[in-house]
């Protein structure tokens, strides 16, 4: 079963709770340092990770820019009322997906510990709960819930002294849609996403480009628990992830049945003991990278029953050792060495025998592990990974994990307690009646197929193209353009989806052209300044010689207009130089040569005006 | 003023939040507002709209960089 939840940026001027913008900042010009510390929360009782957090005390530095933040930003002032424009593209996208929208919406606090929120909290707020998503074919894919909150600041390094984070996007406003788990193959559920997407696009009210649109999902397989993966940036990410998943599920499921098989008695007696003095001049540079710092030190825990557990692997890269190493990441922990894989990794047979003896470990099924590091985090991973393997016959543990770019998934953190939340009291409650609602149904968008068609009637685009155009992020670029300059619609939308994605392939960065200095070119081709075929060239040179000025571009590839005078000298040249060709083809050659003169001219002629010259002249050196 | 208790009584009595307009300009601009709206109650809304910045609509962090363009 698989649930989907996605965070979407929306297009509004202010941030959620404050009058700064999101955008436009480079530099910050102001840093300062906070300490996080976690309390009880109102509610009483503390979060698990949090306690861990606070034990690392790490310095957080804010980076901060006046056009993108305030003192609201800085935790200085309180959050002003949530923003209208928001609130009602909150509630539009509510009544796109015929959810059912709650009378009073109340802003809550929901506990953060990692610093990406200067108040320790994220606002967030339930707009409505039910409805469906319409998907092709008339299904429905029903909706849990929808909230409105705000985005954490954004992480710019992490080392293990200080954390920075830029306030430029702590504040942004994110609609969440949570949808009911389905059950459906990954290439159903990328449709999901494909067209909940769309549907967001179509109300004209979000954001679009790389990363405003983050998928989450919960996966769980039968038999097991539900497990959260974060941060799918994009959608090709999806089915991989959603297939590396389930699988890793169905493995540790494996796992648990094997280790039941083995275990009759079930003991939760995990031995662990000091074993520096073992290590201390072992020939592994692992261990002696560990010990080489000041205050480290390397524990051994002995897991009952668990040899050949460890490495066992039902699937290609799903081992429980993986999953341990993991968890002792989120630590700060290298990773961890076991019994299953030793003697290795420069770890001698005396070594593994010495620890053996010092752990009590006869000749019996018992298998061992090594962990090694800062003395005051590791025995917070002992007990981590003492945790860990009481659960191993549960099979799958529910956790919270992190899609990775290549669509793998890794452990970020245990699953939250519940204790996260609590009312926003600087935030007054809104009322929502009907009136409200009635004065926004006009904004919602009408269904993904007819805004299609609309687009395809209105710009005579073919529906491959109006799709593409769509999808793509240039679409309000495609509308300026289009009312602003006599260019064909199908030139510009072709220009702008076809053409940008074959820069991509050939490596370069399209993202990096701003819709101003595409607009531009448009424009100059309007007004007959260059050709069409020097669109994109001019593209490419843009994003090859790093300049975003356009001119700047024409003058490197002296892409002047050609004069008659010359245009004609030029076709000469290439009858008189391909004569052999002419004589052995008549006019067949017209091709060839059309292509020879073609990139000679490099795009400083529109293709049907040589074309005419180049077939006169041909007919005449014929004739 | 919607922030704490006291502050929401005080909006319930009647009160219009003015947030950091200065009492000069609340005077003007009550003056003209009340000339220009149908009734007391446009009057208001028009007291707490920010028309020629007499309202911040932001506190910056750092006064003296903004002003100053340093610290």
């Amino acid at each position: 079963m698989i649930g989907l939840e996605i965070h979407q940026q929306l297009a509004s001027q202010n941030k959620l709770f404050c009058n700064c913008s999101n955008k436009g900042a480079d530099q910050s010009t102001l840093i300062f340092n906070r300490k996080l510390r976690p309390v009880h929360s109102e509610l009483g009782g503390y979060d698990p990770a949090a306690i861990f957090e606070a034990t690392k005390t790490k310095s957080i530095r804010y980076h901060s820019h006046p056009s993108t933040s305030c003192l609201v930003e800085a935790d200085e002032e309180p959050p002003h009322s949530v923003d209208k424009e928001s609130l009602e593209t909150a509630l539009i996208l509510a009544l796109a997906l015929h959810s059912n929208v709650v009378d009073e919406i109340h802003v809550m606090r929901k506990i953060v510990i990692d610093g990406s929120n200067t108040t320790g909290f994220q606002r967030t707020m339930l707009i409505s709960t039910g409805g469906y998503l319409e998907m092709e074919g008339n299904q429905k894919v029903g909706v849990q819930s929808i909230c409105l909150e705000e985005d954490a600041a954004r992480l710019l390094s992490d080392d293990n002294i200080a954390r920075d984070y830029s306030l430029d996007r702590l504040g942004t406003p994110l609609v969440e849609v949570a949808l009911e788990p389905i059950s459906g193959t990954p290439q159903e559920m990328l449709q999901v996403a494909v067209t909940l997407g769309r549907l967001l696009r179509a109300s004209k009210r979000v954001e679009r480009g790389i990363g405003t649109i983050r998928q989450d999902i919960n996966v769980s397989v039968n038999g097991g628990s539900v497990v959260e993966i974060k941060g799918i940036q994009q959608l090709d990410q999806l089915i991989k992830v959603i297939e590396f998943e389930t699988t890793r599920q169905l493995g540790m499921i494996q796992i648990a049945a094997e280790l039941t098989k083995r275990r009759t008695a079930y003991t939760s007696e995990f031995t662990v003991k000091d074993a520096t003095d073992i290590l201390r001049r072992s020939p592994s540079k692992g261990v002696a990278r560990i010990l080489e710092t000041e205050n480290t030190q390397i524990m051994a825990i002995r897991a009952e029953g668990f040899d050949g557990i460890l490495g066992y692997e039902p699937y290609d890269g799903v081992r429980l050792g993986r999953q341990l190493a993991e968890i002792v990441r989120f630590y700060g922990l290298g990773g961890i060495f076991h019994s299953d894989e030793l003697p290795n990794y420069g770890i001698t047979e005396s070594e593994v025998t010495a620890v053996k003896e010092r752990l009590n470990i006869g000749s019996g099924r018992d298998a061992f592990i090594l962990i090694g590091g800062d003395r005051d985090r590791v025995q917070f991973a002992a007990d981590a990974i003492i945790q860990r393997l009481n659960k191993v016959t549960q099979g799958v543990v529910p956790e919270t994990r992190a899609a990775t770019l290549d669509g793998k998934t890794i452990f970020i953190r245990p699953r939250p307690g519940s204790s996260r939340m609590y009312p926003e009291t600087d935030v007054l409650p809104i009322k929502i009646d009907d009136l409200i609602l009635d004065s926004l149904r006009g904004s919602v968008p009408k269904s993904f197929d007819s805004y299609i068609k609309d687009i395809m009637q209105k710009y005579h685009l073919n529906r491959k193209l109006a799709l593409e155009i769509f999808d793509s992020d240039r679409l309000k670029l495609f509308e300026d353009t289009v009312k602003s300059t006599k260019v064909q619609p199908t030139f510009i939308a072709s220009k702008l989806t076809e053409d940008l994605t074959s820069l991509r392939r050939k490596g370069l960065n399209p993202d990096r052209l701003s819709d101003k200095s595409i607009k531009m070119a448009f424009q100059l081709l309007d007004g007959g300044d260059i050709a069409k075929e020097s669109i994109p060239l001019i593209l490419e040179t843009m994003l090859t010689k790093d300049i975003n000025e356009v001119k700047e571009a024409i003058q490197i590839l002296g892409l002047k207009q050609v004069s008659e005078c010359e245009l004609n000298e030029i076709i000469d040249k290439v009858i008189a130089d391909n004569m052999v060709l002419i004589r052995q083809k008549g006019r067949d050659s017209l091709g060839t040569l059309m292509g020879r003169t073609m990139s000679l001219l490099r795009g400083r002629v529109d293709g049907k005006k040589v074309n005419s010259i180049l077939e006169n002249k041909l007919k005449q050196s014929l004739s | 003023m919607k922030v704490y208790d006291t502050g929401r009584d005080l909006i319930e009595l009647g009160v219009i939040p003015l947030e950091d307009m200065i009492s000069e300009a609340a005077v003007v601009k009550a003056m003209w507002a009340m000339a220009n709206a149908r009734d007391n109650i446009e009057a208001a809304k028009i007291m707490e709209r920010n028309i020629a910045n007499e309202i911040s609509l932001k506190s910056p962090i750092n006064r003296r960089l903004l002003y100053y363009g340093k610290d």
